[in-house]
């Protein structure tokens, strides 16, 4: 619950006047109460006197004492009734003002709260008006910003495709170059086994040709040749 | 004729070792049956399993006066001295391509014995592999002079060509 600070403050002045009514009359009633005490005590002086002096000024005494106290208490009632009076017209008072205050609060809390509320809304529309503005702005930025980096992004793919592209084929070439090279050691090698392979089948069907070729006589005769040949190393020396 | 003369006639018609060793074996024969008592084996016969000329050198030599008790121990001496000489000859091994003929093995002998010398006896082996002409193995030293080696010399020396060839 909102609390007006002026209502608050007229309340909190009322309750201060009160309180400050009630310490009075408590320091009255405790004085009077003392004067009591003193009369009291006066009296009993009185009677300790009276007792030494005749009764007739005992009762003297007495009548002017009880005199004293009874002008005390009618004292003391007026005082309690002027406060109890003043008490009741300052709570009617009190509440008088309190309701004027209140309907005057009601009309400027009202009247504040249209201000409040008129001032809200313009600020409300100025804001949104701000946040149209920002969010555009905003969104003008994003979408450069967001250009840029694409930008930069497609830059440094680009970038990295080249290379990715050029370690690629220098990877290729490599392999390449030694696939190509495994390869021509393999036809070498293939080469010279079929040369191998070929001079030997060639090498046996020769021998097989001249072997079936060579006649008997033939046969002596490469004998005796090859006889000769011995001679003339000196093989059989 | 004196006896070594016999027997350096006899070794001049043995071509082969074959018969050298055919020859020791008759030999043997011969003499093992002098001392065989109540024989009546034909003598002659034994070396009729010899080439003819080597047999009828042989029972020129041994058979030409019977045997008597008397000159057993005398041929037996000449058998053991020629069985001996055999046992001594050169050899010449030949490794050949073919079966040779007699003729042909006659031919190689008359070679041997004419450019080497006359105990020179062949030691004949046979290897078509070879293809032909002839592996000689003399005095302990080894000469290839086949087609085969001589082949695959040319086959060596001409190896470019013949690829060339082929290709």
């Amino acid at each position: 619950m909102v609390v007006d600070p002026i209502t608050l403050l007229f309340l909190t002045l009322a309750v201060l006047v009160l309180a400050g009514l009630l310490v009075a009359l408590v320091i009255f009633y405790t004085r009077n109460s003392h004067q009591l005490h003193q009369a009291i005590e006066l009296n009993s002086h009185l009677q300790t006197q009276l007792a030494e002096k005749p009764v007739k000024l005992l009762e003297q005494a007495h009548t002017k004492s009880m005199e004293i106290i009874d002008q005390a208490n009618k004292h003391a009632n007026e005082i309690l009734a002027s406060t109890k009076t003043y008490e009741d017209t300052s709570n009617q008072g009190l509440k008088d003002k309190m309701g004027l205050l209140e309907k005057e609060q009601a009309e400027i809390f009202a009247k504040a709260s249209q201000e409040m509320k008129t001032a809200y809304q313009n600020m409300l529309s100025q804001i949104q008006e701000e946040d149209i503005n920002s969010i555009k702005s905003m969104t003008k930025e994003i979408q450069s910003d967001v250009l840029a980096d694409f930008k930069e992004f497609r830059e440094d793919l680009e970038k990295e495709t080249i290379n990715s592209e050029k370690i690629v084929k220098e990877k290729i070439d490599e392999e390449y170059l030694a696939i190509e090279k495994e390869l021509d050691d393999y036809k070498k090698q293939k080469y010279q086994k079929i040369d191998e392979d070929i001079y030997k089948i060639l090498y046996r069907v020769s021998e097989i040709v001249l072997s079936q070729g060579i006649t008997f006589d033939k046969h002596k005769q490469l004998v005796l040749e090859a006889l000769e040949t011995a001679k003339k190393e000196q093989v059989f020396k | 004729m004196n006896e070594d003369a016999q027997y350096d006639q006899i070794i001049a018609k043995i071509r082969l070792k074959s018969e050298v060793t055919l020859t020791l074996v008759c030999l043997d024969e011969f003499v093992s049956n002098f001392f065989i008592p109540n024989n009546n084996v034909n003598l002659p016969q034994l070396f009729n399993k010899l080439p003819n000329e080597v047999s009828k050198l042989l029972i020129e030599m041994f058979l030409k006066d019977p045997v008597t008790p008397e000159n057993k121990l005398l041929y037996k001496s000449k058998a053991e001295a020629l069985a001996e000489k055999l046992r001594n000859c050169n050899v010449v091994q030949m490794t050949l391509a073919f079966q040779p003929d007699e003729t042909a093995i006659s031919v190689f002998s008359d070679w041997i014995k004419k450019n080497v010398s006359v105990d020179t006896i062949i030691d004949l082996q046979f290897d078509q592999s070879i293809v032909g002409g002839v592996q000689i193995v003399a005095g302990g030293l080894y000469k290839d002079y086949s087609v085969r080696k001589n082949l695959a010399g040319r086959f060596q020396i001409q190896r470019e060509e013949i690829m060339a060839m082929l290709k």
